[in-house]
């Protein structure tokens, strides 16, 4: 009886050690490149190898926010829920042809939200409601999933114009190496040397052979668990050109937009180095969030689950509305408007509908703002 | 019941009329492409009622036997214990790949009849043929037969370590619910990855294009990781306990 009961003892520890050794929770050793100084790795990644990339990434986006409930009947794919939790998204993009292509497709439980660009032309899916729209996009959903694309969001750190403000206040170091999807990697880490900045540092694994980024870690100021992650699960250095074209299937509703009447360019650069932020124009919050899903349809009331959730929260709405209401009721009213703080990210809401994002304190992005807004009055 | 259920959401979504654009999600697409009522029945069958029907006759094989008596009769046969075992797997197995197959061909039956079958279009905004989608719902029963099976391989071992049908039914419906609860808390994301129910939509990533294969894999592997150790302790347990009652 005894000497029996070791066997599934034994079963247990074997399929423990398979699945530790299997999804890397063992260190391996990381592989051995030749070495590399941070301005050549830098060069690299400005001019990669290759010109089409796809993928599946893992996102895990954890600012401070609490968790989205994943509720089945609540909505499926949204961009808005990239604020939150882990994501899978697809990731193609192919800049060899005369106009550059990129797909990035939110895959959430039982949906998808798609987004293909072909040169200024741009389709975005979304399953749910079985609607693609055709011309325009607007500002916060293309920046939410820029964050999802490891070029794009390296592209932050590591661009031209970041090198311009960044290069004097930041330390820059390729002592490691690392593996990422069955690839060799040089890691950028990046150490901001000011003050009033949130980032504690930037990890960017570069493949070593194309100069692609393929996994972006943001970490907080003291903090061991990064706030942003995107990481290739799977990369392949080419892309379907099938995969990259998209027709409105049949039966799905298709809404042309006409092309928005904003400002030339709705995000503007505000202040300088690590503490700098962009501004968007036109953002009323209430507004931006008694309008999320209205446009796709006759709103309904919530029903089951999402009642009781919405009852609750003491708000009217979806789940969805209700989290965003409760955020920004956390906000802190000053006199340069709602400040909002995260461990990674700040906002303000000015009463001139702006909004202000930064990776700063909330004491360094009122002053940012204070200043802006005294300049211009 | 496991046959009607999908003829009743069938039937519902005629009746209600629910047109593409009005509803979210699956069921919208119902309407517009009867095959849809194959993918919509498992993903509302596969959280829990799939699970529980599974888990209540694999419960059943070995407690109810040692209930109602018939496991000394049958442990007096010239039959080795390891074969007693493996049969009562290969019967709840069984149920478990007739239970889905069941959902399934019921889902496909009513949708013929009560909706037109065309092109279907997957998640990600492709069209894909008739014929190439009825491979993709082949492989779909195919993975959600793997996953129940996995419940049916719990259900046993939970049925050799009691003698009351009762308590072996409880264990594994409990089991399967504390499962889907913990699944569905924020705060143990860290954990959910590993439980046995994490993965039961990832069928859903069949209907993607590309395919992505990542999150399938994961989930057939941990069900054969569970499957291991669960079928290890039903053996040390069935072959090695005392029967004198």
């Amino acid at each position: 009886m005894r000497r029996r009961m070791l066997t599934p003892i034994v079963a247990a520890a074997a399929v423990v050690a398979v699945a530790a050794v299997s999804h890397g929770l063992v260190p391996r050793d990381p592989p051995r490149l030749p070495g590399i100084s941070p301005l050549s790795l830098l060069k690299k990644i400005g001019k990669p190898e290759t010109q089409a990339v796809s993928g599946t990434v893992r996102l895990n986006v954890d600012i401070g926010l609490p968790r989205l409930p994943n509720l089945g009947s609540g909505g499926g794919a949204d961009p808005i829920r990239l604020l939150s939790g882990v994501h899978l998204v697809r990731v193609a993009t192919d800049a060899s042809g005369p106009a550059a292509r990129e797909r990035i497709g939110l895959q959430d439980t039982l949906s998808e939200y798609d987004l293909f660009r072909d040169g200024g032309d741009l389709w975005v899916w979304d399953s749910t409601h079985q609607t693609a729209r055709h011309g325009s996009v607007d500002a916060l959903t293309s920046a939410l999933l820029s964050f999802a694309s490891p070029s794009d969001l390296a592209r932050t750190f590591t661009g031209p114009t970041a090198l311009e403000t960044l290069l004097f206040n930041t330390a820059y170091s390729t002592r490691e190496t690392t593996r990422v999807a069955g690839r060799d990697c040089y890691v950028l880490q990046i150490t901001p040397r000011s003050e009033g900045t949130t980032v504690g540092s930037v990890k960017i694994a570069v493949d070593a052979a194309t100069g692609v980024p393929l996994s972006v870690a943001v970490y907080p100021t003291g903090s061991s668990t990064p706030a942003i992650q995107a990481e290739f699960q799977s990369v392949s250095f080419t892309a379907s050109a099938a995969e990259l074209r998209f027709t409105p299937p049949p039966g799905a509703k298709v809404v042309q937009e006409a092309t928005p009447d904003l400002p030339a360019n709705p995000v503007q650069g505000v202040g300088k180095g690590w503490t700098a932020a962009a501004a968007i124009g036109g953002v009323d919050p209430q507004k931006l969030i008694a309008g999320l899903g209205t446009s796709h349809g006759p709103q309904k009331e919530p029903q089951g689950a999402a009642a009781v959730l919405a009852a609750l929260a003491g708000t009217p709405g979806t789940p969805l509305q209700s989290y965003l209401r409760m955020m920004m009721a956390a906000g802190q009213k000053t006199p340069v408007g709602l400040v909002w703080s995260s461990r990674l990210v700040t906002l303000v809401f000015t009463p001139d509908q702006r909004v202000f994002a930064a990776f700063a304190t909330p004491e360094s992005l009122e002053a940012t703002v204070a200043a802006e807004v005294g300049s211009h009055s | 019941m496991l046959a009607v259920l999908p003829v009743l959401l069938g039937v519902s979504v005629k009746v209600s009329g629910v047109g593409a654009g009005t509803g979210t999600g699956m069921l919208n697409q119902v309407a517009g492409n009867g095959l849809f009522l194959v993918f919509a029945s498992l993903a509302l069958t596969v959280p829990l009622f799939l699970p529980v029907a599974v888990g209540v006759v694999a419960a059943d094989q070995v407690a109810g036997d040692a209930a109602d008596g018939t496991l000394r009769t049958v442990l007096a046969w010239p039959v080795g214990r390891s074969r007693l075992l493996a049969a009562k797997l290969v019967a709840a197995v069984a149920y478990a790949v007739a239970a889905t197959c069941t959902v399934a061909l019921s889902a496909l039956a009513a949708g013929t009849v009560l909706f037109p079958m065309r092109d279907v279009t997957l998640l990600s905004g492709a069209t894909i043929p008739l014929g190439a989608a009825f491979g993709r719902a082949v492989l779909i029963a195919g993975v959600v037969t793997c996953c129940m099976a996995g419940v049916a391989v719990l259900g046993l071992t939970i049925s050799t370590l009691t003698d009351s049908p009762a308590t072996a039914l409880a264990g594994t419906v409990g089991l399967i619910v504390t499962a889907e609860i913990a699944g569905s808390i924020p705060q143990l994301t860290p954990v959910q990855p590993w439980l046995f129910s994490f993965d039961w939509l990832a069928f859903a990533d069949l209907l993607r294009t590309p395919v992505y294969w990542g999150t399938i894999t994961h989930s057939l592997w941990l069900q054969a990781g569970y499957a291991i150790v669960a079928l290890s302790l039903a053996w040390a347990r069935f072959t090695s306990r005392d029967l004198a009652l």
